[in-house]
């Protein structure tokens, strides 16, 4: 470093530098006006249009509230305005297209720029009059290099300050659910003047390492465009590929691109711009819009900072080394940017097309009539085959635009080695997980919100619970990092498609999904199977009131107030939504909310996921208002905006305080059955089968809402006459029809289509004994799905099964393993 | 010395210049002329080597570059610029810039200041050039092709302009050119490059005495074997008539021709050109090829 900076010299820079800005001067003509015809064109147009389309409105709604017969006036007025509707419009339009061109017009001065002013490094000429000129190698750098910039930098500030002191008004506009759109764009033209002085510093870089005309005006356009279409690709290949990530959208939103590139500020700003309004709902209430973007956040601003101050410092030390015998002699006056720069377009250019060809491979096999499904390692495998051929295809290309593949054999050799580097890096980002880093949950300070789903694939248990305080926050992060991550539900099929291609391999899975929301409106998704064990450890740590509280309530996040119960038979609707209204007003959801949080307080893991198995918790739809107040909603009671939204709460039997809000407001909850109720008791006993997992909860879940079966599967002689009075039917496929069975064979006929569980009737003392003893699922520690005992808890007899059409109402609970000897005897 | 992946453009390349004094550099197409000059001006850095002005290197050293002024055989670069902005870009940087002069020789040639210099032909381009290079009042002034494209009227004139500035204030010129005659009467020192090496570095006439034309006749057809013990440069026999070149000392070269008894010998003086060409044929650069 000492040797590449020495003996600095900037003799005669002040006369070069005023000579260079006045042979600009013409550049910095079209840039002022370019400056005034954007950013201040588009305000002041936007200012007038809507000052006029305001009149408008005003002389509209004037004329139509006005007293009958003294609307003349004003329909004279009315009209006139109205028919320069039109033109405004198009003025409106036509002005916005200018200042857009004008925009683009202040981009382009800024490449174009550096190849006026730095001419000398491409073109023989102007190297010799400019390198014989008593100017010192610093002084003709920096020379070129500020008069550059004060041509292109300053109109476009002056055009950023002078278009946000005329586009106050807006501060007023609501775009999109972003309140203040002005606030919303600030950051987004700051990141545009950053972003074209990276641009500025990233071509001088690149022109000083090329000789000729052709690869000074196209490399720093190959390289603005490569650095973040490679950057963006490597990332999202290495989070897709990573174990137990997972998005629902197939472009992530990657901000690191912000630091590396100029085209990558733009593109991660807009990302985010989109992002934020398109559909992070969850966390708009954690995070203000306006603070999404890299350009607002240190992490990324500072890196890109110091990462366009060393473009100008390397731009420096290429340059002032360049020696004028290297003009129009080659394509690249330095060796290694050649190396640098084609590899970095065959990266780009050959993982891209490989990239593509590799996903779509399984309907290349379909169409060579091949059965086979690739996975996602013939993926990878079929992706680095392609690579290695496409890589040198664009090589040898680049190399013949520069004239280098004269020395054949030196070529391949380059050749080789970069298609090697290109699928090394790939493959390791590929399979490496980013080095760990993509497996890392986010940091727990930047999330404002996480969404835990918790899953059974074959069965319909499910959490899905959001957790905002920030130490339930850090314990799902640190849940998420101890995880074994797996390849379960890779973003490279869906989980449908694998279902389909290999039904057998999500017996009994188990789902964690994780979604998290951070302040900057960025969010992450994981993924993962996890195993039963893994499963049980997580619940058990999950049994914290605020996923207690959020798993209860299921309502649109802009719920403001409850109106009733939804019931469609009702008389009051709402938008198509029959309800019977509270007894009084008032019910905020912040109320349901508060008071389900105060009795979850105290949750255990016994009391969140034990009564999962019975109908021990009902869950009661409300009818709801969502949104903000609207005046013209004179109808409504209450004066919101209404949507078709409906909400719902889940409450226990243990919800003290939220049983009593409910009541208070005449909602009453009628859980079913409870322990005084219980007339009828079973013992389930389930036996595996070959896909006892599967069986075992399809069976389960059958019998869960169909306990009028067990009287069958016990021999109750009752079941007979509730067969009958259903008109029950069975398929003789002998006779080809259907026929009704003869008394002796109803039972039989139940116990063979349920032939591997068996029920016991057992008196309802004895259920009681066992009751205590009773766990939730997740507290069964034999195997997940092997011989379990069922206790089965009904509140109607025998006799009320065969006398009337009534529906059972019944509770199952499980029965621990250290358990089974007090229930074996039954079935002896 | 120069190098362009790994082979010399120029190599073990040593010239001394005198101040004052007018410099020729010869060469044949491709020798390496104007890279020399090019190195001397500091706009090529040597690959080994020193290229020293007044005792100091010369590339990236700005001070020293304002003590020299190379009149570039392109002038495309100056194609945009009127020679009144010609004057002010190199008042700009060169601080000996005379506008007395400049305008004292301006008059001269009468070039139009506010028209753009595409619009002039070949030789006003030149003359431009050529008054700024003289108007900076650099102690040196290199001049590549310089009189290329100039009418002979012209061509004096600038000629008269150097001696001018020469024997006023010690200008010191170093010029390559094709035109023999012109360094003929003009340079007090030569240096003819060939294959990026020096052939020879002397004042000019040293260069002229050391070869000998002589016109002669024999009665017998003669040989080269007959002439060996002299450095011998060109054998032609043109009917009765023997013409020899031969490096040399000019009394030893005639006692030795004469010891073949010829019928006459006549010494007749060789130009520059000539000199030239047959130096160039002893290095194998000559117009044989044309005749296979």
């Amino acid at each position: 470093m000492t040797a590449l900076v020495s003996k600095i010299d900037f003799h005669n820079f002040g006369k070069y530098y005023f000579y260079k800005f006045k042979k600009l001067r013409a550049c910095f003509l079209i840039q002022m006006v370019a400056a005034l015809l954007s950013y201040p064109l588009a305000a002041v147009s936007y200012n007038t249009a809507l000052d006029f389309f305001k009149r408008l409105d005003a002389a509209r709604d004037a004329y139509y509230n006005a007293p009958p017969g003294s609307g003349d006036t004003l329909f004279v007025t009315y009209q006139a305005l109205n028919r320069q509707n039109d033109i405004m419009l198009m003025l409106f339009m036509v002005s916005m297209v200018v200042a857009a061109t004008a925009l683009a017009v202040i981009v382009f001065m800024h490449f174009i720029t550096p190849l006026i002013s730095f001419n000398w490094l491409y073109k023989k000429s102007c190297a010799d009059m400019d390198y014989s000129l008593p100017v010192s190698s610093d002084a003709r750098f920096w020379g070129d290099f500020l008069a550059g910039f004060t041509v292109v930098v300053p109109p476009h500030l002056i055009s950023i300050i002078l278009g946000l002191i005329m586009a106050q008004s807006l501060h007023d506009l609501n775009l999109y659910g972003v309140d203040d759109f002005l606030e919303f764009l600030i950051p987004l033209l700051w990141t545009g003047f950053l972003g074209l002085i990276m641009l500025y510093s990233l071509t001088i870089l690149i022109m000083g390492c090329c000789g000729k005309i052709f690869h000074a005006a196209a490399m720093p356009i190959l390289v603005n465009i490569a650095v973040p279409v490679t950057h963006y690709f490597l990332f999202w290949l290495g989070q897709n590929f990573a174990a137990g990530n997972w998005s629902s959208s197939a472009y992530m939103r990657i901000e690191s691109i912000f630091v590396t590139s100029p085209l990558g500020m733009v593109l991660s700003s807009l990302m985010a711009g989109y992002y934020t309004i398109e559909g992070v709902d969850k966390a708009l209430q954690y995070f203000t819009p306006i603070n999404c973007f890299p350009i607002q956040q240190s992490r990324y601003l500072i890196p890109a900072l110091i990462v366009t101050a060393l473009f100008i410092l390397a731009a420096w030390l290429v340059i002032r080394r360049r020696n004028a015998r290297q003009v129009g002699a080659k394509a690249f006056a330095v060796k290694p940017a050649q190396y640098i720069i084609h590899g970095l377009a065959a990266l780009m250019i050959g993982t891209l097309a490989a990239w593509q060809i590799s996903l779509n491979f399984d309907d290349v096999l379909f169409f060579m009539g091949s059965g086979y499904t690739p996975d996602i390692y013939d993926i990878v495998n079929i992706y680095s085959v392609l690579l290695l051929i496409a890589v040198p295809v664009v090589y040898i290309i680049l190399e013949l635009a520069a004239g280098e593949a004269r020395r054949f054999g030196w070529s391949l050799v380059r050749c080789g080695g970069t298609a090697a580097a290109v699928t090394g890096i790939t493959l390791a980002v590929m399979c490496c997980n980013g080095f760990g880093t993509f497996l890392r949950a986010p940091n727990p300070r930047n999330v404002g919100l996480v969404n835990v789903y918790l899953s059974e694939v074959n069965t319909d248990a499910y959490f899905n619970f959001d957790l905002t305080e920030r130490e339930n926050i850090e314990l799902i992060t640190r849940l998420h990092n101890s995880v074994e991550k797996n390849y379960a539900y890779s973003n490279i099929f869906t989980v449908a498609d694998r279902i389909q291609n290999n039904p057998d391999s999500y017996r009994g899975a188990i789902r964690l999904e994780l979604e998290y929301y951070t302040y900057n409106g960025y969010r992450k998704d994981c993924a993962v199977e996890i195993s039963e064990e893994t499963y049980r450890e997580i619940l058990r740590e999950l049994a914290i009131p605020e996923a207690m509280a959020n798993n209860c309530l299921d309502f649109h996040r802009d719920t403001k107030e409850i109106l009733g119960v939804v019931d469609d038979n009702a008389d009051n609707t709402i938008d198509g939504n029959g309800f019977t209204p509270l007894v009084k007003s008032g019910l905020t959801f912040e109320m349901v909310r508060d008071a389900i949080r105060k009795d979850c307080e105290n949750v255990t893991f016994e009391k969140m996921f034990k009564c999962e198995s019975g109908n021990y918790k009902k869950t009661v739809s409300l009818a709801v208002l969502c949104g903000e107040r609207e005046s013209n909603q004179a109808a409504l009671p209450t004066g919101y905006y209404s949507t078709n939204e409906t909400g719902s709460v889940t409450v226990y039997p243990w919800f003290k305080n939220t049983l009593a809000l409910l009541s208070e407001y005449g909602i009453e909850v009628d859980f079913g059955i409870s322990p005084d109720e219980y007339k009828t008791a079973f013992i389930l006993k389930s036996l595996p089968a070959e896909d006892g997992d599967v069986w075992y909860y399809q069976c389960y879940s059958g019998l869960r809402t169909n306990v009028e079966t067990l009287f069958g599967l016990a021999g109750d002689e009752n079941y007979i006459s509730y067969y009958k009075s259903r008109n029950f039917r069975t398929w003789d496929s002998d006779k080809g029809e259907e026929i009704i069975l003869p008394d002796g064979e109803i039972i039989n006929n139940i116990k063979t289509e349920y032939q591997n569980i068996q029920a016991a009737k057992i008196d309802v003392s004895q259920a009681m004994e066992l009751y205590p003893l009773c766990g939730s699922v997740y507290d069964v520690d034999t195997d997940y799905g092997s011989d379990h005992y069922i206790l089965v808890l009904s509140d109607i007899t025998g006799e009320d099964l065969a006398a009337s059409n009534c529906i059972a109402e019944a509770a199952f609970f499980f029965i621990p393993a250290e358990h089974f000897d007090k229930v074996s005897g039954f079935f002896e | 010395m120069c190098f362009e992946r790994g082979e010399n453009v120029l190599s073990g390349i040593s010239i001394s210049v005198p101040e004052g004094s007018a410099y020729g550099l010869l060469g044949s197409n491709g020798a390496g002329k104007s890279t020399l000059l090019r190195l001397m001006t500091g706009i090529y850095k040597p690959a080994s080597g020193s290229v020293k002005v007044d005792g100091e290197e010369v590339y990236d050293n700005a001070k020293i570059k304002e003590r020299v002024f190379l009149v570039s055989d392109e002038t495309v670069q100056l194609n945009g610029m009127t020679l009144r902005q010609m004057r002010d870009y190199y008042k700009t940087f060169y601080g000996s810039f005379s506008d007395e002069l400049f305008d004292k020789l301006l008059g001269t040639v009468k070039l139009p200041t506010n028209k753009k210099l595409m619009t002039f032909s070949k030789g006003m381009k030149r003359q431009a050039a050529v008054i700024c290079g003289l108007s900076c009042k650099t102690p040196y002034l290199l001049l590549d092709e310089a009189f290329d494209g100039l009418d002979p009227t012209m061509r004096s004139i600038v000629k008269q302009m150097l001696i001018d500035a020469m024997l006023d204030r010690k200008l010191t010129v170093i010029f390559s050119s094709h035109n023999m005659a012109e360094m003929d009467e003009f340079c007090d020192r030569v240096g003819l490059l060939h294959g990026g090496k020096v052939v020879f570095d002397r004042e000019l006439d040293s260069v002229k005495g050391s070869i000998v034309k002589l016109q002669t006749s024999f009665d017998r057809e003669i040989t080269k074997a007959d002439l060996t013990g002299i450095d011998l440069l060109s054998l032609e026999t043109s009917g009765s008539v023997t013409r020899i070149i031969a490096r040399g000392n000019s009394e030893e070269i005639v006692r030795a021709v004469g010891k073949l008894s010829p019928k006459f010998i006549d010494e007749i003086p060789l130009n520059l050109e000539e000199i030239f060409i047959y130096e160039m044929e002893v290095l194998g650069y000559d117009s044989s090829c044309l005749e296979n």
